[in-house]
């Protein structure tokens, strides 16, 4: 499986793998509507009817991620135009704002913005069980877009991963930085 | 004091108490005589008579998408999903209507009938914990089941 593609309504990000080597994609865990029931026909990714695993869906988080038996995910993902590999990935700690920053999804395919704030507070309703805390990473830029199914979607520069998509405020996307996805207990598979 | 003036004097230290008690009487039943009339005449809120879920919050801003269709059981709207998930549709308020007549919602303008194929922007999740810490305008009936739900945007 390559990730980038569409799972459900959403879009994957990274490709991941947990310690014992069982690997996965990632989305946004409000993409699913069929957590908790291992109902692994619902969503497909990349073609392959995909399994949930876990997620972390919280005040700092909205990601899961899924596999396919038979199908282990690459290390590697599409970002509207090739299979881009990916060598890294940059904490919440590393980002600043100011930096560029692009990403994709399957309803406005690729585009680019500089980080406005790292302490975005998304307060739209059910954005977070519970409510959000104010540590999500907003982007703006003049030829940014975001839009319905972008959801899970991955934001990078070059081959290192940043973040997973959440939503948008206005014109702006918002992100969930890619080092959440440690509560899951899985890294981001690197070439 | 005469014993002519004794019945007087009485009379008016009754009335020192009543007449204030009844000038309080009858501003109160005008009051409430007014407040009624404002009452029929003050426009109804329909939503609140409607089988929407709605909260007080902007309409979610997640970016997910989901599709399927419109299900209307008792007082809760469902959306039926096309990977076969039932969910509680839960709205935001600024630009709602529902419309009886056509059993649709109305989402700024736009219908969306029960029974048709439907697409909405938003986020779902399982409850608990989904709606923790949900300001309703107008809460889910209690019959509604809602272990799933969608929050819709637009």
């Amino acid at each position: 499986m390559s990730c980038g593609k569409s799972i459900g309504g959403c879009t994957t990000a990274f490709s991941v793998s947990n310690y014992g080597g069982t690997t996965g994609v990632l989305t946004a865990a409000h993409c699913a509507d069929d957590a908790f029931t291992n109902n692994c026909t619902a969503y497909y990714a990349d073609g392959y009817p995909t399994c949930w695993l876990a997620q972390v869906y919280g005040g700092s988080g909205d990601v899961q991620w899924r596999w396919n038996s038979s199908n282990p995910a690459a290390a590697s993902f599409y970002d509207g135009s090739s299979l881009r590999p990916v060598y890294g990935t940059y904490s919440y700690a590393t980002q600043q704002v100011g930096w560029y920053t692009c990403h994709y999804g399957i309803n406005t395919g690729y585009s680019c913005g500089t980080i406005d704030s790292k302490t975005y507070q998304p307060d739209w309703g059910g954005a977070c069980p519970g409510g959000c805390n104010a540590d999500w990473i907003i982007v703006s830029g003049t030829s940014l877009s975001c839009g319905s199914g972008d959801s899970g979607g991955p934001w990078f520069v070059a081959g290192t991963g940043y973040g997973v998509h959440k939503g948008h405020s206005g014109s702006r996307c918002v992100y969930m930085p890619i080092d959440r996805i440690t509560g899951m207990w899985v890294y981001v598979l690197t070439q | 004091m005469t014993a002519a003036s004794r019945p007087r004097a009485v009379i008016e230290a009754l009335c020192q108490r009543c007449i204030p008690a009844v000038f309080r009487l009858v501003a109160a039943m005008a009051m409430a005589a007014t407040l009624a009339a404002c009452g029929d005449q003050a426009p109804k809120e329909p939503l609140l008579d409607s089988p929407l879920a709605i909260h007080h919050g902007e309409w979610s801003g997640d970016d997910g998408a989901i599709e399927g269709r419109l299900e209307l059981r008792g007082d809760c709207l469902y959306l039926s999903s096309s990977g076969g998930m039932r969910l509680l549709l839960v709205f935001g308020r600024d630009g709602l209507e529902w419309d009886t007549k056509a059993s649709a919602v109305r989402i700024d303008g736009v219908a969306f009938r029960l029974s048709q194929p439907v697409r909405f922007r938003g986020g779902g999740g399982v409850n608990p914990p989904a709606l923790n810490g949900i300001v309703w305008f107008k809460p889910p009936a209690a019959e509604c089941d809602v272990s799933r739900v969608w929050f819709v945007g637009r």
